[in-house]
């Protein structure tokens, strides 16, 4: 800012203050006494106190807050869209790599429970399966455990029950 | 009255024995610029006076003024010899309102004294805004810094004083006088407002 800028802000100011009736009788009176020789200053004053006018003659709807600008907006609306997407995918990111095998577990045991009796599983089925199948996921037994309950208090069970025994061997 | 206006002796142009037809002839000039700087004048006087009721009385003893004294008068230089008639009318004015102690215009010895913002609301009729400029102003006013808005809006709309601004803001007075300052400043440079309101 060079010293004239400043000067005509200063002087900008002065006016702007007078039109607020701001100065004290001293800074009115020394306005004044420039007033009387200076026709252009005469017409600044009259400019602000049109300005001052306008502004007061134009109704806001309300007091200002501060505003979000629309690229803040949007950035945080990438942000948080970008959150939720990462809740959402990361699990399913890190659960995809085990997915099929769970499933396919899921499926084996699944089958192997409900179509094999307990009583048909022989001491070898049990070893060969202990040895081969994997542990079978938490879920999948909490699940189970849930069916056998329902299953017991409820006369019509969840899983078909087989009476015959050949379609049992299916 | 004996400051108001102009001396004729004041001025070198004045002419020596002008006949009855050139003074008819002035007055109607003079007649005609009053007329046509009204606004401004009165723009000019309500920066001074800070009172309708006051510079209506003001411009009108300035229109008379004027007249009586049109033979003194250099054309190049009217407008300017209005405002200086206009500024003696009002220092008349306010040293009439100080005698009387009046309550229309509050001792200025003191800047946190300012008068009523209902009186200070609509104190200037005349000047009637188009929505086109109420338009401006409102855009205007949102591109400025939103502390500058606050300041603005809360000394001219709700007529607070600066203290007051600055201990709601919890801000140092000075700093609410700066955001006053400079949002004020871009306002008048705002070149479509400023378009505007030369219109």
């Amino acid at each position: 800012m060079t010293e004239s800028d400043f000067s005509t802000s200063d002087v900008s100011w002065l006016l702007a203050r007078c039109a607020l009736g701001e100065l004290t009788a001293d800074q009115q009176a020394r306005l004044e006494d420039q007033l009387l020789h200076d026709e252009q200053l005469c017409l600044q004053l009259a400019e602000t106190v049109a300005l001052v006018e306008t502004l007061r003659q134009t109704p806001l709807a309300s007091q200002p807050t501060r505003r979000v600008s629309a690229a803040l907006i949007s950035v945080r609306s990438f942000a948080a869209v970008a959150a939720v997407l990462a809740l959402l995918v990361l699990p399913a990111a890190l659960s995809r790599t085990v997915q099929p095998d769970v499933l396919h577990d899921a499926v084996t045991f699944s089958s192997m429970l409900q179509t094999e009796p307990a009583e048909s599983r022989s001491s070898e089925t049990d070893m060969w399966a202990a040895a081969d199948l994997p542990e079978p996921p938490d879920w999948l037994l909490t699940a189970l455990d849930l069916d056998e309950q329902s299953g017991d208090s409820d006369s019509s069970p969840a899983a078909p029950v087989i009476d015959d025994e050949e379609e049992a061997l299916f | 009255m004996s400051q108001v206006g102009p001396h004729p002796s004041d001025d070198s142009d004045t002419p020596q024995g002008p006949n009855p037809t050139d003074f008819s002839d002035r007055r109607a000039e003079v007649e005609a610029a009053c007329l046509q700087f009204q606004t401004t004048l009165k723009l000019f006087l309500l920066g001074l006076l800070h009172n309708q009721h006051l510079v209506e009385d003001t411009y009108q003893r300035t229109f008379v003024q004027a007249i009586q004294s049109a033979s003194s008068v250099r054309l190049p230089t009217l407008r300017g010899w209005l405002f200086r008639i206009a500024l003696n009318e009002a220092r008349a004015v306010l040293r009439q309102q100080k005698r009387l102690n009046s309550t229309h215009y509050p001792p200025s010895d003191d800047p946190e004294l300012l008068s009523d913002p209902a009186d200070q609301s609509g104190t200037a009729e005349h000047f009637i805004l188009r929505e086109e400029t109420r338009q401006a102003v409102r855009e205007s006013l949102k591109s400025l810094p939103i502390e500058q808005q606050q300041v603005i809006h809360r000394r001219i709309y709700e007529g607070k004083t600066f203290a007051e601004i600055a201990a709601e803001m919890q801000l140092p007075l000075g700093t609410v006088l700066t955001w006053m300052r400079r949002g004020l400043i871009k306002l008048r440079e705002d070149r479509k407002l400023r378009q505007i309101l030369d219109e």
